[in-house]
């Protein structure tokens, strides 16, 4: 019974860190949902696959600092993230953006997808 | 003829596989250099003092560095080196998110011809540094001729 507790617990219920989480003092709320969905698309780039939000390096709380003062000065999501991108290039996005240089990345999986179906459907009879 | 057939997809889809990967490990794009505040050789103090770092007849390295860095520290002996044989060389030192009481220096004084304390890090993330220790090879205007990330050595000084 524990142990399924414990599965239940595990499967359900996700294990966030908010450590990394600072105070911000914004003017409005506005200015926080453009503040929360620039930082959930940011990632550490000395971390393996987390946002910024979700590390504790001194680069996600660099990163976050700035990101408050660039919201605080009036700048625009996209001069924002332009600015950030500028420097540390498209990696830098957990959601990079569809272009010549991403086809690959983006629909590569895909068409891995595809083959893996037809050969699996080319195979059923003798899998079944 | 379903042998043939199933060994020219299974080639396909393993050279697919092939190409995502050799994609996602190997890109690595150039970071482009736009508007940079700081690397057009100018800092400005507390009290808006204005400093220009950069100087036209010498080649200008803007090194990130810590205390806490043990690389760094190893990489002081061999720019010291460098400096004695090397004197056109115009040496920035900018400390990343570090208490400036816990420098030495005395152990530094020959080695740097500029000192920036960038405490919260804003330097480093205007000239794109993900950690330390990292250098840049600047022109007299500011413009980046090459980033060096992780310790300097001969090779890359050339």
């Amino acid at each position: 019974m524990k142990k399924l507790l414990l599965l239940f617990v595990l499967v359900f219920f996700k294990i966030t860190s908010f450590a990394s989480i600072q105070p911000v003092d914004f003017e409005d709320n506005t200015q926080l949902d453009l503040y929360n969905k620039i930082i959930n698309n940011i990632k550490c780039v000395v971390c393996q696959a987390q946002s910024i939000v979700d590390s504790d390096t001194d680069f996600s709380r660099s990163m976050q600092a700035l990101i408050v003062m660039q919201i605080k000065e009036k700048k625009s999501e996209q001069e924002i993230t332009s600015y950030i991108t500028d420097r540390y290039g498209d990696k830098v996005l957990l959601n990079p953006p569809v272009d010549t240089k991403t086809y690959l990345l983006w629909f590569m999986p895909i068409g891995i997808c595809l083959v893996l179906a037809v050969i699996t459907f080319k195979n059923l009879k003798k899998l079944l | 003829m379903s042998r043939k057939y199933n060994l020219l997809i299974t080639s396909i889809l393993i050279l697919l596989v092939f190409i995502f990967f050799s994609f996602v490990l190997f890109n690595k794009s150039e970071n482009k250099k736009v508007d940079t505040k700081y690397n057009e050789g100018r800092v400005i103090d507390k009290n808006n003092q204005i400093y220009n770092y950069l100087k036209d007849d010498k080649k200008n390295i803007v090194h990130f560095w810590a205390t806490w860095c043990s690389a760094c520290a190893q990489e002081h002996e061999f720019l010291k080196e460098y400096i004695k044989k090397n004197k056109d060389v115009n040496l920035i030192s900018v400390l990343f998110k570090d208490d400036i009481s816990n420098v030495d220096f005395k152990n530094i004084k020959e080695l740097y011809q500029f000192n920036i304390n960038d405490s919260n890090g804003f330097i480093a993330l205007d000239f794109g540094v993900s950690g330390v220790p990292e250098s840049f090879i600047l022109d007299n205007k500011g413009k980046v001729l090459k980033h060096i990330i992780g310790s300097i050595n001969n090779g890359e000084l050339k």
